[in-house]
């Protein structure tokens, strides 16, 4: 890693400790509440390397029309950082250019909670700071364009959005992988200030030889209002842990999911809604389908600590399980030390309503099409509530394709 | 001018028969009445001849033009001219009555701005609120919004025959005659509807006069007639049938308060 090595030896320092951490730390087991059902004991975490800076995979970015700023990331480097004038006051460096560097890196995260965050330190990348002023609000969304493709390749990006004081601020992260057989680590860190608002949307089209374990981390202050979506498509194994902090009196949130599984994958979803203080509100609402042999998993805890009453923590689960062999597993959770409270929980994993297609099939629409449009109208509510305009159709496009393709397959 | 020849149809629900040999004859422009107190099976026609899953149909045929229905997935029967406009009419969340009939539309090689053309012109003429129509399918309807948009979609589709499974069930007055009357105005148009019209009560036929009227009751059609026999109906209710119960052997009796158990041949019903 020859240029953050040469500018920052603090960072080459974290690096040299957590890799030592690693070599120390018990690789995680399917033992452990939050990695059941996963496949984490078929990885060998130290069969991966990182990959090195003439690796040279490319791959056409895409952009959205109008960004404010499109970062290019290739095999954990920074190729491009194009800012525009929509950026104003706002930011985009890579950390090592970034004058509160130190502070930043894993402010929100904290102190590494498991080996993977320890592999994840140990081989960071060229990390992107999103840095937001106060009162400012950026008006055009900031996009991350990742892409990896090297065999036996571990790349670990690392994403930090810190919004300032009644700033705000959208993020769009495409990650891609090519064919290779490669792990990612990716980590998003956003912080909102009192009043707030950030929006951000990854969209996981990894390759159908990577695993991923990606974590978010979110921490609102009071009355800031964060959204952390996630669009989950590709992967082997594809995992996303979130960390939804809500530390600050009157903060509120979303925690949103379009996910679609299919051929061998498994999809892992591990959620944490923490009500730290009054007044907070958590909305998550996550939707999959799952067709093939693909496999999915949702396991959410809300935590409403004693100094948070008066808190709103909702969480919905629900899931299509498209085929025969396709298997969807749902467990929501509760812990609550806190009498005043609003908290409800559901989830669902059921095939296409039968009813549903007669009706639209009785109304002279072939099975197929019916279907579609079921599944489609099926993830169209919580694609609704994600962040990213520009991209919104790009995903209900994703997901009908994707459809469409499974479909075709199953007719032969 | 199209016919609907239903013959000798047998269906059950699992090991349950719930038609027992229905024959029916329905011509473009007719109105068909099927009248009979709950539980006699009146749905379960409509939903065999539409193809809805759950129904094993054991014996008998349902042609359209000479065209077997039975052999056709739900949605080709549709194609072919056969609407169901359900008692109570399914919640779709995330599709709209817009894109379920342009999806149909697109099947049938019709052009899309004809048919948006369709429902804004049928919604207007029978007071269906046009801010539904791109709002998911009768989700957070009224029981009458429901029936009005099965209608709108009756005019859309034209097709040649409606089967009207309790249109009248949850309806006020208004929506009651607007329904109707959209429903006497297609059966009075130049390629006239064919009209299966099942229901509990005659206050269905104020607008939507019947030629046939036919006593539905223990999976067979009873008795058949005119437009009077809707009248006796009325005086008479269904006390007559309604005692009818289900032998282990699957005949048809007549259960009599005195205890005896009469076979329902006996009584020389005849079937339609």
């Amino acid at each position: 890693m020859p240029d953050a090595q040469t500018l920052a030896p603090w960072l080459d320092a974290v690096r040299a400790t957590a890799a030592s951490q690693f070599a120390e730390a018990e690789a995680p087991s399917g033992v452990d509440e939050v990695w059941r059902y996963s496949r984490i004991a078929d990885i060998d975490l130290h069969a991966y390397s990182p990959v090195s800076d003439d690796a040279g995979s490319a791959i056409e970015a895409i952009g959205i029309d109008g960004a404010a700023a499109t970062v290019v990331i290739r095999d954990g480097r920074i190729m491009s950082l194009d800012r525009t004038d929509a950026l104003g006051k706002a930011t985009v460096t890579s950390l090592v250019d970034h004058p509160d560097a130190e502070a930043l890196l894993n402010g929100v995260r904290g102190e590494a909670i498991d080996a993977i965050a320890h592999l994840h330190d140990a081989n960071l990348g060229d990390v992107v700071v999103i840095d937001v002023p106060r009162g400012h609000h950026v008006p055009a969304p900031i996009v991350i364009d990742v892409y990896s493709d090297v065999d036996g390749g571990l790349t670990c990006p690392h994403t930090i959005v810190r919004a300032a004081n009644g700033s705000g601020v959208n993020v769009f992260e495409r990650r891609r992988s090519g064919s290779a057989s490669q792990l990612v680590v990716p980590v998003v860190e956003l912080d909102a200030a009192p009043d707030a608002r950030i929006g951000y949307l990854v969209a996981q089209q990894l390759g159908t030889n990577t695993n991923s374990l990606e974590h978010h981390v979110a921490q609102s202050d009071q009355q800031a209002h964060v959204i952390c979506s996630v669009a989950a498509f590709g992967g082997s194994y594809a995992r996303t842990r979130a960390d939804f902090r809500l530390n600050g009196r009157g903060a509120s949130g979303d925690l949103l999911s379009a996910y679609f599984g299919d051929g061998n994958q498994m999809l892992d979803f591990r959620t944490f809604q923490e009500h730290n203080a009054a007044d907070t509100t958590s909305n998550l609402l996550f939707k999959g389908a799952v067709t093939g042999a693909a496999q999915s998993v949702y396991s959410g805890l809300i935590k409403v600590a004693e100094t948070a009453p008066g808190t709103n923590a909702f969480q919905t689960n629900r899931n299509l399980k498209l085929s025969e062999e396709a298997w969807a597993y749902s467990v929501p959770n509760l812990e609550i030390e806190q009498n005043q409270v609003s908290c409800s929980h559901a989830s669902t994993v059921g095939e296409i309503d039968e009813d549903q297609r007669f009706y639209l099939e009785s109304r002279g629409v072939p099975t197929t099409t019916a279907e579609q449009l079921l599944v489609s109208g099926f993830f169209a509510e919580v694609i609704a509530l994600m962040p990213i305009d520009a991209v919104k159709t790009e995903m209900q496009t994703i997901i009908d394709d994707a459809l469409a393709a499974d479909r075709a397959a199953q007719e032969g | 001018m199209s016919e609907l020849v239903i013959t000798d149809l047998h269906a059950k629900v699992g090991d349950k028969e719930i038609l027992k040999g229905v024959s029916l004859t329905i011509r473009s422009g007719e109105v068909h009445a099927v009248m009979g107190p709950n539980g006699s099976g009146k749905s379960t026609l409509s939903h065999v001849i539409t193809g809805k899953p759950g129904y094993t149909v054991t014996k008998g045929s349902v042609t359209l033009d000479g065209v077997e229905l039975l052999d056709l997935p739900a949605w080709q029967r549709a194609k072919a001219g056969i609407f169901l406009a359900m008692q109570y009419p399914t919640e779709v969340p995330g599709v709209s009555l817009q894109s379920m009939l342009f999806a149909s539309a697109v099947e049938a090689g019709r052009d899309a701005d004809e048919v948006k053309a369709g429902i804004a012109a049928e919604s207007e003429r029978i007071g269906f609120d046009p801010a539904l129509i791109t709002r998911p399918l009768n989700v957070d309807l009224s029981g009458g919004e429901k029936k009005r948009n099965e209608t709108v979609q009756l005019g859309v589709l034209a097709p040649k025959f409606a089967i009207l499974d309790e249109i009248d069930s949850g309806l006020d007055v208004d929506a009651m005659k607007a329904v109707t009357r959209r429903v006497e105005d297609l059966t009075n148009q130049d390629e006239p509807l064919g009209v299966l019209a099942i229901t509990h009560y005659k206050r269905l036929f104020e607008e939507l006069e019947p030629d046939h009227v036919h006593v539905f009751a223990a999976g067979v059609i009873q008795k058949s007639g005119g437009p009077e026999l809707a009248e006796e109906l009325e005086q008479t209710g269904y006390a007559e049938w309604v005692h009818l119960v289900e032998k282990d052997d699957g005949f048809a009796a007549f259960h009599d308060p005195s205890g005896n158990t009469t076979f329902a041949e006996d009584l020389h019903l005849h079937e339609g």
